[in-house]
């Protein structure tokens, strides 16, 4: 896994392949650019870019003009380009003014660089295929994420098979005198950045969420470093939009809890 | 031939150069007017949008035209009280000539305001459907998706049923099945959900509805419906019925058709 997401020199004219999850990803360098193939599948399987003679259809490549001084390619691992909904598997309850701490894990999306070391982005593609689904009513004002269900651990410890996705520290505090059942949430994953830890691990910045009523939108607030499990973790990708302080309205009003309708 | 000259040099000092002048003086205004209504459109377009813009804008520039000739009409020395009066008399006729066309505009100006859709908006209006083009002060006009250009009178759009699909963000795309009475209903249901949760354009929430809702002339009736990107309706569509088509043919569900059952013999 370690060894997918670091800079590989291809050599011009042969077909490189590699896998992440469900996505099968082709590379191949030409005298004036790049040619990318990328399909998914139904099995979940994890190669790092590798030589290969099995080439994809020819209608499914995409040509890509770029300068072509450097052979290296790098696959950087990035959040999905929509918010992910995030729904327990099984109902969590949080005690009235009490905190609650979850570890929910985001499928991420493989970026192709090329033109290192000033970088050229060739596209991007989901490794995993999400539903898509509908945070908030029908005829009101919404959000349209990919559907997650999650464990929401409690313990970095369990926290093992996670290849292909990045790990979202989660602070969830409950501000009110009852009881708060987590129904579903919604991650502004475009705000939050990746890092990555010596054992190849993908953690996203800390997410914390304050819970004040039924009625009013949750706090919400990201941690500007790596969370606290990960702080010898390095950083891979940035944030796709900053979180800038005109923009916090607009997240924390997209930041609500609801129950199932 | 002295007289001539002088004849001559009156009408062009009479008639000609009044005209000329006249003519460069419309010329002007109407350059004026639609200069300073185009500025005015591109000021507001960004802030109010195109519709609203371009109906003041194109108010805007009326009312200067009318200034403009109002103006000649003084420059040349006509009295502007006996004409507004003849106008009177006129505008009474013309108005009843022309109730269509204020009842045109003034709807018009209701849909700017109201803005029950806006210019790329997909909308449905007495049998006619396809992309707003423009909204303009009498008349919207809609490109339908064969390529052709239908203008509506605003009157219409205010007093006909209006359906503009593109209002909200996602939709429900409703799919009728009927399938053959000997299979199991309870099987074909659950294929159904598996389809839908196998598609990525399908939402899980809101829910996927799978209603068994009848039993028809030849089959049974199920109707699935699932909420799905306004902009991917007709593709998600297709993969649906791509793969319930696979899974039936997978599973061995028959699909109906139509039977006629036929006797003869004495008394038929």
């Amino acid at each position: 896994m370690n060894s997918l997401w670091v800079r590989h020199a291809c050599v011009e004219g042969k077909t490189y392949l590699c896998a992440a999850a469900q996505l099968r990803l082709w590379l191949k360098r030409n005298s004036q650019g790049w040619l990318v193939a990328a399909r998914h599948v139904t099995e979940s399987l994890f190669e790092e870019l590798h030589a290969t003679d099995s080439e994809p259809d020819p209608s499914e490549w995409q040509r890509f003009v770029t300068p072509s001084e450097t052979p290296d390619v790098q696959l950087v691992p990035v959040l999905p380009d929509r918010p992910v909904v995030s729904r327990p598997e099984a109902r969590i309850e949080i005690a009235p003014r009490h905190t609650g701490r979850f570890y929910v894990t985001i499928p991420v999306w493989l970026r192709v660089q090329v033109g290192l070391p000033a970088p050229v982005t060739l596209c991007e593609f989901p490794t995993h295929v999400l539903s898509k689904t509908w945070f908030g009513h029908p005829a009101e004002e919404g959000e349209i994420g990919y559907a997650l269900t999650t464990r929401a651990r409690q313990e970095v410890a369990e926290l093992t098979d996670v290849e292909g996705r990045a790990i979202c520290p989660i602070s969830l505090e409950n501000n009110t005198h009852e009881t708060l059942a987590f129904a579903q949430l919604l991650l502004s994953v475009r705000h939050m950045s990746v890092y990555q830890t010596a054992d190849g691990k993908l953690w996203t910045n800390e997410c914390r969420l304050g819970y004040t009523s039924h009625v009013l939108p949750a706090s919400l607030a990201f941690g500007r470093t790596a969370p606290e499990p990960a702080k010898a973790s390095r950083l891979v990708s940035g944030p796709r939009e900053a979180p800038a302080s005109g923009l916090t309205a607009r997240v924390i009003a997209s930041a609500i809890f609801k129950s199932q309708f | 031939m002295k007289a001539d000259v002088t004849k001559l040099n009156t009408m062009l000092l009479d008639y000609v150069l009044p005209f000329l002048g006249i003519c460069a003086w419309l010329i002007f205004g109407l350059w004026v007017s639609s200069f300073l209504a185009r500025r005015l459109y591109n000021g507001l377009a960004r802030r109010l949008g195109t519709d609203k813009a371009r109906a003041i804008s194109k108010t805007v520039k009326f009312l200067l035209v009318v200034l403009f000739v109002v103006s000649l009409i003084r420059g040349a020395g006509v009295d502007i009280t006996a004409v507004l009066g003849a106008a009177g008399v006129a505008g009474v006729a013309i108005g009843f000539a022309s109730q269509t066309s204020l009842s045109n505009l003034i709807s018009g100006l209701f849909l700017v305001v109201e803005r029950p859709f806006k210019a790329g908006d997909w909308i449905e209006v007495d049998g006619s459907s396809g992309y707003v083009h423009s909204v303009e002060l009498l008349s919207t006009y809609i490109r339908t998706f064969d390529n052709s250009m239908v203008r509506i009178p605003n009157e219409m759009l205010a007093k006909s049923k209006l359906i503009n699909y593109t209002r909200y963000p996602i939709r429900r795309l409703d799919i009728d099945i009927a399938v053959a009475y000997k299979e199991d209903a309870a099987l074909v249901m659950r294929i159904f959900r598996d389809v839908v949760i196998a598609n990525p354009s399908c939402f899980n929430e809101p829910e996927p509805l799978i209603v068994f809702k009848g039993f028809g002339e030849s089959s049974m009736e199920f109707l699935l419906a699932v909420w799905t990107d306004r902009t991917e309706m007709q593709a998600t569509r297709t993969s649906l019925m791509k793969d319930i088509k696979a899974r039936f043919e997978e599973e061995g569900i028959d699909l109906p058709y139509q039977r006629m059952r036929m006797k003869e013999g004495a008394g038929v």
